[in-house]
């Protein structure tokens, strides 16, 4: 298992997984795998699994069967103390951002720094405010979460997750609720991640466009199982499943399709 | 017939679950405080959230309490010639009852629930996540705070809320029934003991907070993530805490004067 | 964080304003004092004591001096009530001292009333009262009278004692 997987120059591997909440069947033998350093989208209809998959491998839920590996790390079994330390290479952005909100943004941000290293609060103070600069936000330091746009929670949740240096980025739906010119910003600011720090970026994403303009490889999830390809294979694919996601997604919202 | 069966069965293995979970939730929770990072911070900061504020409905409460317990006390008292005697009973209703049972589901109330709609709500938000993710335990981080918070304000409340209902009882018993004043304050402090009933109503407070402390964070932990999951939550700790608060009541009341 | 200083400021005073009535309660209510190192321990034995309980008052005119500790039965097999008092050790009690068990009132409750003596000689810590004076049970006395009224075994009386 961990030759082939590393062989493969893969960073995360997700090998048979299963998983059902209830009588629901999310995924039945999943197998996919994420390049290094690469900006790798989940795409699919709402509901079919995205943010389920992602939260997999941030080892928030654990499968019914099957491996996840992060690196040479199985994840799936680890005790939490153990998984821990594994998240120490990870960095993750949440939909709502995630942001405490009895917290100021700076505490939001330099919260990982005071627990997990021993900077002096100068230091904190210099990597704080190179991060705001890296993710384009200003003045921030005394505001509530509360306080925020759209837009700048998620740049502010982008800033928390970097500030470890993470190998692997993951996040889950970046440009929800965002209007078109967000979009594009928020957009830019991750391929200026991506192609700065080299960092392995896993998305989940149903938006279409700037899936295609973002992905360096696209994993389909469709009934459980995924479909992997670059943009162009995607594009041009056969599948029926993903052609029609295609057509749907060009001219209205994609299709719900529970499984 | 059966389908009733069947539903006991299930909700019996669910509820045993459910205290199996509360207990290791417990556990957890004792091994936090005790274990280093200590947070004072924070703990400062919950103190404020469950003492601080919570001290205008306590201190009038107590307050109001005072002033019916002379009221009912006297009038009771007076057809047996012994309404010198209404410090006495003011008292001692108060600190062995009274006292730590209000406070108790007063605090229950007003900053149980508060607590409990709070951890629900970050965990709607995915805020408990965000934490797991930096590697820092929620439950380290932000319902122990909470949960001693709470339990060390309670006795402190406690105190306050008697001797806020003790003034209460002053003013209606001397100011307003014509009891002398020394008189009350002399049957107060002839009749109550320490040993008896201030420090039976210390335990019982201390008790009553660990149990509030316990009941609301955990109900916000494991809320539903959404609307529905906190507002359940919210009103399923003030209910549980209340009874839980009765319940050991009881049991302390009948323990206590057993075996002193 | 700028709310922080005013915000510790409230949680000292609310800390230091609970202690302050928890001590209030325990001292000056509960009389914490009387029991500890510092008592006098004093020695009666009563044939009666009636419904003297533990913590009950010791008084001397009036005036609460300590409170009884500890009731047994007596250890030399007479079948006495040993009654174990703290007293406020800055007094001087005389060996001649009475101790009797009264009541407050007529039903009230019962506690230790001390009568000094003349003596020169001191009870010390540990010493025993040896002049005492049993409770006056209500169900006895109200027994004597009515035999006294109606003689021993008239069936008129309806009986003696009892309650």
């Amino acid at each position: 298992m961990a030759a082939e997987h590393a062989r493969g120059g893969a960073h995360v591997d997700v090998i048979s997984v299963r998983l059902a909440f209830g009588e629901r069947r999310v995924f039945d033998g999943l197998s996919c795998r994420f390049s290094q350093s690469k900006v790798s989208v989940i795409l699919g209809a709402s509901g079919v699994g995205k943010s389920t998959l992602l939260r997999l491998l941030a080892g928030l839920i654990r499968p019914d069967y099957g491996d996840l590996w992060i690196g040479e790390q199985e994840i799936s079994r680890l005790p939490e103390r153990q998984l821990r330390k594994v998240r120490r290479r990870l960095g993750m952005m949440f939909q709502g951002g995630a942001l405490l909100d009895a917290m100021t943004v700076f505490d939001n941000v330099a919260l990982p720094l005071r627990e997990h290293t021993q900077l002096s609060e100068k230091e904190i103070a210099e990597r704080v405010h190179a991060q705001f600069e890296a993710v384009g936000l200003k003045r921030v330091d005394a505001l509530l979460p509360g306080e925020l746009s759209g837009g700048m929670k998620k740049r502010a949740a982008l800033a928390r997750a970097m500030i470890t240096e993470p190998e692997i980025l993951l996040i889950d739906e970046p440009f929800s609720g965002l209007d078109p010119l967000a979009v594009r910003l928020i957009e830019a600011l991750l391929r200026e991640v991506n192609h700065g720090k080299g960092l392995t970026m896993i998305l989940t994403n149903h938006h279409i466009g700037s899936t295609m303009r973002l992905a360096d490889e696209i994993v389909f999830l469709s009934d459980g199982a995924a479909i992997t390809g670059t943009v162009k294979e995607i594009k041009e694919s056969k599948d029926p499943r993903i052609q029609r996601f295609l057509v749907a997604a060009g001219t209205g919202p994609a299709l719900e399709e529970a499984s | 017939m059966l389908e009733f069966v069947r539903e006991v069965g299930w909700r019996t293995v669910d509820n045993v679950h459910g205290l199996g979970g509360i207990a290791l939730y417990g556990s957890r929770l004792v091994y936090e405080t005790l274990a280093p990072p200590y947070r004072l911070r924070r703990l400062l900061d919950e103190l404020y959230n469950s003492g601080v504020l919570s001290l205008a409905i306590i201190c009038t409460s107590g307050t109001a309490v005072g002033f019916v317990l002379a009221l009912q006390g006297y009038n009771t008292l007076v057809r047996f010639g012994a309404e010198q005697s209404v410090g006495a009973v003011v008292g001692l209703s108060l600190i062995r009852e009274l006292g730590p049972v209000l406070t108790a589901l007063l605090v229950t109330g007003r900053a149980g629930s508060a607590i409990a709609a709070e951890i629900g709500a970050m965990v709607a938000t995915e805020q408990l996540d965000g934490l797991r993710m930096m590697s820092v335990d929620p439950v380290d981080y932000v319902t122990q705070p909470k949960a001693l918070g709470l339990a060390l304000s309670m006795p402190l409340l406690t105190a306050l809320f008697i001797v806020f209902g003790l003034f209460g009882g002053y003013l209606v018993g001397v100011g307003l029934l014509g009891v002398d004043a020394g008189v009350y304050f002399s049957s107060l402090e002839n009749t109550i003991d320490f040993r008896n009933d201030v420090l039976g109503s210390v335990l019982k407070s201390v008790v009553f907070g660990m149990i509030v402390g316990l009941i609301s964070t955990w109900r916000g932990y494991t809320a539903a993530p959404n609307s529905a999951g906190v507002s359940a939550a919210t009103t399923g700790a003030v209910v549980q805490a209340s009874v839980a608060t009765l319940m050991f009541d009881y049991v302390i009341t009948a323990l206590w004067g057993v075996g002193i | 964080m700028n709310r922080s200083p005013i915000r510790d400021l409230l949680v000292g005073v609310f800390v230091l304003s609970g202690l302050a009535a928890l001590a209030y309660l325990s001292i000056q209510l509960g009389g914490a004092t009387y029991s500890g190192p510092g008592g006098l321990t004093l020695y009666a034995s009563f044939d009666e004591i009636g419904g003297l309980q533990k913590r009950a008052p010791v008084v001397i005119g009036g005036v609460k001096v300590g409170q009884v500790k500890n009731i047994q039965l007596s250890s030399d097999g007479s079948f006495r009530a040993r009654v174990t008092m703290d007293i406020d050790m800055t007094l001087k009690i005389p060996d001649d001292t009475q101790a009797a068990v009264l009541t407050q009132g007529v039903l009230g409750n019962q506690y230790v009333g001390l009568t000094p003596g003349g003596s020169d000689t001191l009870l010390a810590d540990g010493g025993e009262i040896a002049y005492t004076q049993s409770a006056v049970v209500i169900e006895r006395l109200i027994g004597k009278v009515i035999q006294s009224l109606g003689g021993g075994k008239d069936d008129k009386s309806g009986g003696g004692g009892g309650s």
